[in-house]
């Protein structure tokens, strides 16, 4: 550092604490501020129509742990087809019925009503830890949960 | 000593209105906004324990330390004047599904501001963070940045310190998932190769654009970006195993320091319309392939066994199973075997295999199985222990193209290549992960999992990963870099390599050793502010006498070019005058 840097910095140092002080302040409201804005956009994603997926699907891995006796288990099919209806709405990659706008610049934009999204999911390795992997695609999550097609668990 | 000789200079400079203190001053701030009711989720009262360094006395609580956290080490990763909002709940969700998120919409075409570039390819889709941080402004202040919902029925680790032990790390799947909505994604339908748009709304018609993230994402099969392919060129990519490569200058440069030399491949070497590397499975027996001192080479040979008659409940068994000793042992000695999946188990395959002299074995899924991907290959206590060559398993279509070609002659490679790091392509480009099945989707936004080290935007996230978004722990800062997150401690909008000052004085007015001289602190556009040029002066000056006389050359211009009022201008100068500079 220069003398001259040196030098100013010394002559502000008493500028410095004085600024802190005030930085400290104005932080203060501009967290406040933030935090206000924050509430002002607390919103959820509409609820993005379940793509059409007619298949009836198998669960071949212990997903779950039963209530009843604490061991792993299969999800049942009632659980299996919440977990498929679940999978494709977060999954969902169609524009059907997205909200968009121009603004006058010219800019674009396009609200994703939660698609286009990641799921990050978990399955049980032999030695009793999880497994984690992000997925975008409905595939993808079916194929590591070990959800499969009615009459195709066989050929496994 | 720097003079402003003429008005003009400074014009050249020309300066532009910024309200300096408004800028948040390096990094960015992000905000989690709770969306969860009363008692659940984020405000649930279960009393917690503290754990690695968070100090929650709540289970919620712990949740939005947590959060916070994560947040945090995005926040003094990147940088960007607009605070950025990720509206977050936990909910119960479905046995298996942790959470998810991504960006709470899209934009384009923004205009530039100041300093603020705009949007780094125009037409193109860009998260709404990232867009806002080009842009300068937040391009729509009654939304969130980013959405996301966790799983409140998974047992996280809700430590801030990584030591997860057998648990999963919260910290962690954040960063990740916040990485995804900050723009470490694209706006691709894998499956249908379509980009976003299409569609029409208020009666205007929204086109199919493309994304930042596919502008970098490059099929080296054709040469061609996503952002420059049709839609079919598209979809076929998105199945191009170990094909598909960032090419984004930060993360290329970066990947030396990363990744490390040896690259487990299954790698077809010849001929050449069919080669390079394939996605395999590898197998819990024999010799894995990081673990061969150099790779098996050879020709792949496919077996020939008897056809097993039907043993209900198992059918009939095919000349190709693999499951019966082989009955063209001669042919495969000294060979690669390639065997179809199906009726008995791998081991058994492989085992029979080696019994017909092979050198390696390859296992390609039956017609059953046509859009899996590769197994990991199981052992069992009967054949497991016998096996010494090594395996793969490889996708149907895969081996079927192998099997396609072996009239001609293919050659094989199974091992560890010491000329490529483990996550790279021959050139150093990093992979991305194009795995088959993508019947309904890829996983394109990230990086290939046989990268080594790990990264954490891989697809698996794994138990050995640090806090550490940059080389050279990780690959995902320089990745963001890439697609627009240009470094810029101040903030001003000038990157900090073009920037003539990267922590300028964003005073909004310009003092001079703690005399305020009340006048505008201006930013030029070199990135430099009024009160940097200042400071400048002073340390470039040899004497006070220079220093208040290159001042006030420059504040006679600044004047002369109606940038400042003859009152302001006397204010610096008198600034000037009064202080001991030099």
């Amino acid at each position: 550092m220069s003398n001259v840097r040196r030098n100013i910095s010394r002559k502000r140092r008493l500028f410095a604490i004085l600024a802190t002080v005030t930085l400290a302040l104005g932080l203060g409201v501009v967290l406040t501020q933030a935090s206000r804005q924050g509430q002002g956009r607390l919103k959820t994603p509409k609820a993005a129509p379940r793509p059409a997926n007619n298949k009836t699907y198998v669960a071949t891995r212990e997903l779950t742990v039963d209530q009843q006796t604490g061991r792993a288990r299969k999800p049942t099919a009632e659980e299996t087809k919440a977990l498929v209806d679940q999978l494709l709405v977060m999954t969902n990659r169609s524009t059907e019925g997205l909200a968009a706008k121009t603004l006058p610049d010219g800019t674009k934009q396009v609200t994703l009503e939660g698609r286009f999204g990641s799921v990050t999911l978990a399955r049980p390795r032999a030695d009793g830890t999880m497994e984690i992997k992000c997925v975008s695609s409905f595939d993808a999550a079916a194929e590591f949960l070990g959800l499969v097609e009615a009459g195709a668990e066989q050929a496994q | 000593m720097k003079t402003f000789k003429t008005p003009f200079a400074l014009l050249a400079l020309f300066v532009l209105l910024v309200a300096g203190a408004e800028r948040a001053h390096a990094g960015a701030t992000i905000f989690i906004i709770n969306a969860d009711g009363p008692n659940e989720g984020f405000n649930d009262p279960t009393p917690a324990a503290p754990v690695g360094g968070n100090n929650g006395t709540t289970l919620g609580q712990q949740r939005q330390i947590a959060f916070q956290h994560a947040a945090n080490i995005w926040g003094q990763t990147i940088d960007s004047p607009e605070p950025i909002f990720i509206v977050a709940a936990f909910n119960p969700l479905g046995p298996g599904v942790l959470g998810s998120a991504g960006a709470w919409d899209v934009f384009s075409d923004f205009t530039p501001s100041g300093l603020f570039p705009g949007p780094i390819f125009p037409q193109t889709w860009h998260s709404s963070a990232l867009a806002d941080k080009r842009a300068g402004r937040d391009l729509d202040a009654t939304a969130p940045d980013i959405n996301a919902q966790f799983s409140s029925n998974f047992n996280f680790y809700l430590g801030l310190d990584g030591n997860h032990g057998p648990l999963n790390d919260l910290v962690t799947v954040l960063l990740h998932e916040f990485g995804h909505g900050l723009g470490f994604q694209n706006f691709v339908n894998e499956s249908t190769g379509a980009n976003l748009g299409n569609f029409t709304d208020g009666g205007r018609f929204y086109p199919l654009q493309t994304d930042v993230f596919s502008h970098f994402t490059l099929d080296t099969t054709n040469g061609l970006h996503w952002s420059d392919m049709t839609q079919a060129q598209r979809q076929q990519s998105a199945v191009r195993y170990g094909r598909v490569v960032w090419d984004g200058a930060n993360v290329t440069n970066a990947a030396p320091s990363v990744l490390v030399l040896g690259s487990p491949e299954a790698r077809v070497l010849s001929p050449a319309s069919i080669a390079g590397a394939y996605q395999f499975g590898p197998a819990n027996f024999g010799t894995q392939l990081a673990s061969l001192p150099s790779p098996v080479v050879g020709s792949v040979v496919a077996a020939v066994d008897a056809a097993e008659p039907p043993a209900p409940p198992l059918a009939a068994g095919t000349t190709t199973d693999g499951c019966s000793p082989f009955a063209n042992a001669a042919a495969v000695a000294g060979k690669i075997a390639l065997i179809e999946r199906g009726l008995c188990g791998f081991t058994q395959k492989v085992f029979n295999a080696q019994q017909a002299g092979a050198i390696g074995a390859i296992i390609y899924n039956q017609a059953a199985n046509a859009a899996a991907g590769p197994s990991t290959m199981a052992t069992d206590p009967v054949f497991g222990p016998q096996i010494t060559i090594p395996s793969v398993s490889i996708t149907r279509p895969d081996g079927l193209t192998i099997l396609g070609q072996l009239g001609g002659g293919v050659s094989v490679s199974l091992g560890k290549d010491n000329s490529i790091r483990a996550g790279a392509d021959q050139l150093g480009r990093v992979r991305l992960y194009m795995p088959f099945p993508v019947s309904g989707g890829s996983s394109g936004s990230h990086y290939d999992t046989v990268a080594s080290r790990n990264l954490l935007m891989e697809p698996f996230i794994s138990a050995d990963l640090t806090h550490n978004l940059k080389a050279p722990d990780d690959l995902t800062l320089e990745l963001m870099r890439d697609v627009g997150w240009f470094a810029d401690a101040d903030n001003d909008g000038a990157a900090d390599a073009a920037d003539c000052d990267p922590n300028s004085d964003l005073s909004p007015t310009v003092s001079i050793a703690g005399c305020d001289s009340g006048s505008p602190n201006f930013l030029f556009t070199d990135g430099c502010t009024l009160a940097d040029k200042i400071q400048q002066l002073g340390e470039a000056a040899g004497n006070h006498g220079q220093f208040v006389s290159s001042v006030s050359h420059l504040t006679n211009a600044l004047k002369k070019a109606g940038l400042i009022t003859g009152a302001q201008k006397s204010a610096i100068q008198s600034c000037a005058a009064g202080a001991s500079i030099p």
